[in-house]
């Protein structure tokens, strides 16, 4: 009982986000179950070096030349020094990588199997096919999964996507859905709620960063003609990105500055305030994994309207989500028109929600279902997992001709640096980190 | 249902160019030097290609260009993040940044009850002070 797990994205705080949450829960979670856990990272400006987070949750932010968005300079070799030493350091036996952008991530799986360590990938989007950038990423996602032990998805769908995309084993896979915080997206008290919302007017509200993939074209249209529909309608929209331009430009060409209140960003811990305004959550995303969002927006006890795009069915039950039969303008505006309806003539009771997404989503349940994945990789495990040779020929039997000797290479270099830094810095001169003395705190209560 | 064809187009003009890069590199860099065993056509054919294109060399310098470049990357990566983006041992920024947001609280048994081992659901960090103590001290916890 109790490993060394080390999670490792490019994401993680001070960047705010679902993948960010994500791994800061499940990790302190996993602490309070015993086991032992870091998190690598690399540095977010002046935020370098090994930071302690509540709990007693390690942070290493590794310096590393940052390219696009958030994510370092992809080189498959150039980490592995830094990420051996910290390994070795902290005595990991799990290393369980984050998301499909984060070039830390997928190098880390490679140099954990390198080194015969255990290794788990989560995956928290989904992704095309058709365009040239997700076909590189596959590319290197089949790469990088070749050798993997576990792969957890956090939905059905996101599982089909991942089985599509990198032909990977289904029986390696396991869907574990992400969670909320419910004590921090409780809805307002009931006396609090009169004199916020004195008259019947329905607040309809999006949360969303406002890029082109969360639907926020559909979005544009959409506002108009509720609004042209329903005279004590009103949006709170909050969030920025490169559509936020557009947006503002339909508000002023449509003169609707009154009756759409756009927020720009917003600090997540002020995210509950927002929603608890509305009435109404309009989620009009193209692609979904899971969208926390939506669980979010449930358990501060509002309506959801949603499209039907990847994960979301999977994610409420039926009486808390009004659906758009299409992703389309019209067939959004006419859920809309179906959720107000609802609201209006008091069909729908939205104050037991709460209740009920805390009983289905806790960080807690998804800690103790990522441990039995944890668990499951030495039941099934065989000598030959991380034997080199065995490695290889996995890489080998993997993709196209011209694919599989790239892998191969990559691989037989890889081998050759391990041994290299073997013998350049040697595993005995590598001091052993202390570990958080959890049991000394508990024994001492 | 009509469909879209329009990537398979797309996919396939990347397909034959990838392609025709290829062949030609391969026909460039393998073209017989003339020499007295081939017929006159190949000498005169071959001849006109040779004349055309770049001189042979050029296959080998992008070649080895593209290798060493890419050595000089991964050696330039390596020392530009130890050397210009890894501060110094006794740098500040090597313990707390601008962006952190510290843990404090007097009591030292509520601190260590409420932030040490207890989940938050906010992000804070923990003084490198108290860290220290609780890592390191000699009467630790108590």
């Amino acid at each position: 009982m109790g490993c060394n797990v080390a999670m490792v994205c490019d994401f993680f705080y001070p960047q705010l986000g679902g993948v960010e949450f994500h791994i800061f829960h499940l990790a302190q979670n996993l602490l309070q179950l015993g086991h032992s856990v870091v998190v690598i990272t690399h540095a977010y400006g002046d935020r370098i070096g090994i930071r302690y987070l509540s709990s007693g949750l390690k942070v290493y932010h590794v310096p590393h030349l940052i390219l696009h968005r958030g994510t370092t300079f992809p080189t498959l070799h150039g980490t592995f020094p830094i990420m051996r030493n910290i390994f070795i350091r902290e005595q990991i036996d799990i290393v369980h990588s984050h998301g499909t952008a984060s070039t830390f991530a997928l190098e880390a799986i490679f140099h954990a199997n390198t080194m015969g360590l255990r290794t788990v990938f989560t995956d928290h989007s989904l992704y095309g096919f058709s365009n040239i950038g997700a076909i590189l990423l596959n590319k290197l996602l089949k790469f990088s999964l070749t050798n993997i032990d576990r792969i957890i998805c956090v939905s059905n769908i996101c599982k089909d996507n991942m089985i599509v995309r990198t032909d990977v084993d289904p029986a390696k896979i396991s869907v574990i859905p992400n969670a909320v915080v419910s004590e921090d997206f409780k809805p307002l008290e009931k006396t609090n709620q009169n004199v916020l919302k004195p008259s019947k007017s329905i607040t309809l509200v999006v949360i969303s960063r406002l890029y082109p993939n969360k639907g926020v074209d559909l979005l544009i249209r959409l506002v108009p003609k509720i609004c042209s529909m329903h005279s004590d309608v009103k949006f709170i929209i909050a969030g920025d990105g490169p559509k936020y331009v557009e947006l503002q430009q339909m508000i002023e060409s449509q003169r609707l500055q009154n009756r759409v209140n756009l927020m720009g960003s917003v600090p997540h811990e002020k995210v509950r305030d927002i929603m608890c305004q509305g009435d109404i959550y309009l989620h009009p995303s193209l692609t979904e994994a899971f969208g926390t969002v939506l669980v979010e927006a449930a358990s501060c006890g509002l309506l959801i309207v949603s499209t039907t795009v990847g994960g979301i069915p999977e994610v409420l039950p039926e009486h808390m989500i009004v659906y758009a039969n299409e992703t389309s303008v019209s067939s959004l505006a006419a859920a809309t028109n179906e959720g107000i309806r609802q609201l209006r003539e008091n069909k729908i009771d939205t104050s037991s929600f709460h209740q009920e997404v805390s009983q289905m989503y806790n960080w807690m349940d998804v800690a103790k279902r990522t441990i039995r994945v944890y668990e499951n990789i030495y039941q099934d495990a065989t000598p030959y997992d991380k034997n080199w040779l065995a490695m290889v020929k996995r890489f080998y039997a993997r993709d196209g001709v011209w694919a599989n000797h790239l892998y191969l290479l990559s691989a037989i270099a890889e081998y050759i640096l391990y041994i290299v830094l073997e013998w350049l810095y040697p595993r005995s001169e590598i001091d052993l980190a202390p570990k958080w003395p959890y049991d000394l705190y508990t024994s001492g209560m | 249902m009509n469909e879209d064809y329009s990537k398979e187009y797309e996919w396939f003009a990347y397909y034959i160019t990838a392609t025709s890069i290829l062949i030609f590199t391969i026909i460039w860099s393998l073209l017989p030097e003339q020499s007295e065993f081939n017929g006159t056509i190949h000498v005169r054919l071959f001849q006109a290609l040779l004349d055309i294109l770049p001189q042979r060399k050029w296959v080998i310098y992008l070649q080895c260009l593209i290798l060493m470049g890419m050595l000089y990357t991964y050696l330039a990566l390596i020392t530009y993040n130890e050397d210009v983006l890894m501060p110094p041992l006794d740098n500040l920024n090597t313990v707390t940044d601008s962006q952190s947001r510290l843990a404090v609280v007097e009591e030292k048994q509520k601190f260590l009850n409420n932030f040490t081992f207890k989940e938050t659901s906010a992000l804070l960090d923990l003084p490198i002070m108290d860290v220290c103590e609780i890592l390191h001290g000699d009467n630790q916890l108590k």
